[in-house]
């Protein structure tokens, strides 16, 4: 299957919600090193859910791609909902069939995400 | 020279993959027909243990291994087969100098390597000098991707115990003057051990250990059309009898009582344990392939190529695309050539190849420190590597698939 598909290309050329945010108090860097992909993803919380939520940083199309879907899924909900999606929800939501020479680009940002709302817990204890 | 289909008629690989456009030799190279009928023959006729038994079988293989190990030492300029050491891969080669040469250091000693290794020459130093108070130090490449003699002079130090260098660059292509290098570096310290990662040039580069005069060199043998999990490690006999041996166990001792052992020399001192004879014995027929071609007109073959796809890729891409290392019409480029392109992530441009059933390496390919510092946006590249089964087709199907890269990629609002 062709993973570049017409969406991907999309949230890759538009991706939705680039940038960051005032409040970096739950923000996070990963970055995967063997490729080359790097990002930064800030969320803003209030009364147990996401309000805002942007991401920066440069890689293949997958990485931003699904980093872009991710924080369009995020936004508006709360935190129990999101530590809950599994890897393999992540990756339908890109819609498309994931090798693993590339799941790792597929799931930077979801990784990002489960960093944060883990150390976001730990901190709201 | 025989057509580039001729050639891969004998490979294999290439009936079981029709249209196969492999670029990616700098990794691993394809297995010759020969190589895998030498296997079969180890695993059907003597696929028995070496040196133990006294039956005939075992003499068989033990004739066998120690054929390819003279052979080994012929094809690398050494002169006894008593140099060659038998490894797993250039990794388990440098690791075991690391280790072997550490207790002939003391704190502060310096190492000096550059700064086009791979990791295999970068990681193993590295933890050396943490864990033991010694100094690294890392000698820059230009933007062309050469390094200068006198960048390198300044580099090294009477303080300086072991300079270790890659000879040609898994990244850039670059030949470094080894010899020349080696030669600056003992008017610095008359003393010091020089090795050569030989891992891209075993195969194609027609000097050998002595001409170089070098105290190590190691490479891989599936980087030479052998068998993967074969490696070599060359080194002058003087050392390898007096350093310490890396791994301990049944084959490397004389005798041994409750409380002490007797090493043996070299090479049984450094080859604990069972080695990986069919392995071994496969690596003997690759041998055979590069030396039917010649290592020289393997060298030219490659470089070719890569001039031809240097001028082509600048050609059809004009300023989109980066190209790295030296410039092929006023240097010498090996079959290595790295670029970027520009818009598109080099992991998205080798999955598109894949499609077309082109392979090539795309990452930081074992040489992150490196590139750190190659001017690109991704800090990655894609990597192409050319050998004798490679022709212009390669380039012509390579292009197209780059030109299919950048239209899906093209930003179009
Ligand atoms: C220059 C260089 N050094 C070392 C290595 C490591 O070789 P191996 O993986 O066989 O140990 C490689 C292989 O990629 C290489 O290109």
């Amino acid at each position: 299957m062709n993973i570049y598909q017409e969406n991907i290309l999309d949230h890759y050329h538009n991706p939705r919600n680039f940038g960051s945010l005032s409040d970096n108090s739950n923000a996070l860097s990963l970055e995967n090193p063997s490729c080359g992909d790097s990002l930064t993803l800030s969320l803003s919380v209030e009364k147990n859910s996401i309000t805002n939520i942007a991401f920066t940083g440069s890689g293949c199309a997958l990485s931003i791609a699904s980093a872009s879907l991710l924080t369009e899924y995020a936004k508006g909900k709360s935190i129990e909902e999101l530590t809950k999606l599994s890897k393999s929800a992540m990756v339908s939501l890109l819609g498309i069939e994931v090798g693993p020479a590339r799941i790792k680009c597929a799931l930077l940002a979801w990784e990002a995400l489960q960093k944060i709302l883990h150390n976001f817990s730990e901190k709201n204890l | 020279m025989l057509s580039s289909q001729e050639i891969q008629s004998l490979f294999p690989v290439f009936r079981n993959n029709p249209g196969l456009c492999y670029l990616d030799t700098p990794a691993s190279s394809l297995t010759p027909e020969s190589v895998i009928t030498k296997l079969r023959e180890y695993y059907e006729h003597y696929p028995v243990n070496v040196s133990r038994g006294l039956y005939t079988l075992s003499e068989k293989a033990t004739q066998e291994v120690e054929y390819v190990r003279e052979k080994t030492a012929q094809f690398l300029g050494g002169s006894s087969k008593d140099e060659i050491i038998f490894t797993r891969n250039t990794t388990e080669s440098l690791n075991l100098l690391a280790r072997t040469l550490l207790p002939t250091l003391k704190e502060n000693d310096e190492i000096v390597i550059t700064g086009m290794e791979h990791h295999a020459n970068f990681v193993p130093w590295q933890q050396l000098a943490k864990q033991y108070n010694l100094k690294l130090k890392i000698v820059p490449f230009e933007k062309d991707g050469h390094i200068e003699e006198e960048t390198l002079r300044t580099f090294l130090s009477p303080q300086t115990k072991i300079f270790s260098f890659v000879h040609i660059s898994n990244v850039l292509g670059t030949l470094n003057d080894a010899k020349r290098f080696i030669d600056i570096a003992r008017s610095i310290q008359p003393s010091l051990i020089t090795i050569i990662d030989g891992a891209q040039s075993a195969g194609n580069f027609p000097l050998g250990v002595r001409d170089l005069d070098c105290d190590f060199f190691t490479c891989s043998g599936h980087k030479m059309f052998g068998p993967k999990g074969i490696g070599i490690l060359w080194g002058k006999k003087k050392h390898l009898d007096t350093l310490s041996p890396f791994l301990y166990g049944g084959e490397m001792v004389s005798s041994v009582s409750e409380k002490e052992s007797i090493f043996k020399e070299s090479p049984a001192r450094f080859e604990a344990g069972t080695p990986s004879i069919g392995d071994i014995i496969g690596f003997g027929s690759a041998l055979d392939f590069i030396e039917s071609f010649g290592k020289q007109s393997i060298f030219d073959h490659e470089k070719t190529l890569t001039s031809l796809l240097w001028e082509r890729l600048s050609e059809t891409f004009g300023d989109a695309i980066t190209l790295f290392g030296p410039n092929p019409k006023t240097h010498i480029h090996t079959g290595i050539l790295s670029f970027a392109l520009e818009g598109v992530h080099p992991h998205d441009i080798s999955q598109i190849l894949a499609q077309e059933n082109i392979c090539v390496r795309a990452g930081t390919h074992c040489a992150m420190p490196l590139h750190k510092n190659l001017d690109t946006p991704f800090h990655a590249t894609v990597r192409v590597g050319f050998s004798l089964y490679n022709s212009p087709d390669d380039i012509d199907r390579l292009i197209g698939g780059l030109q299919k890269a950048r239209s899906l990629f093209t930003f179009s609002p």
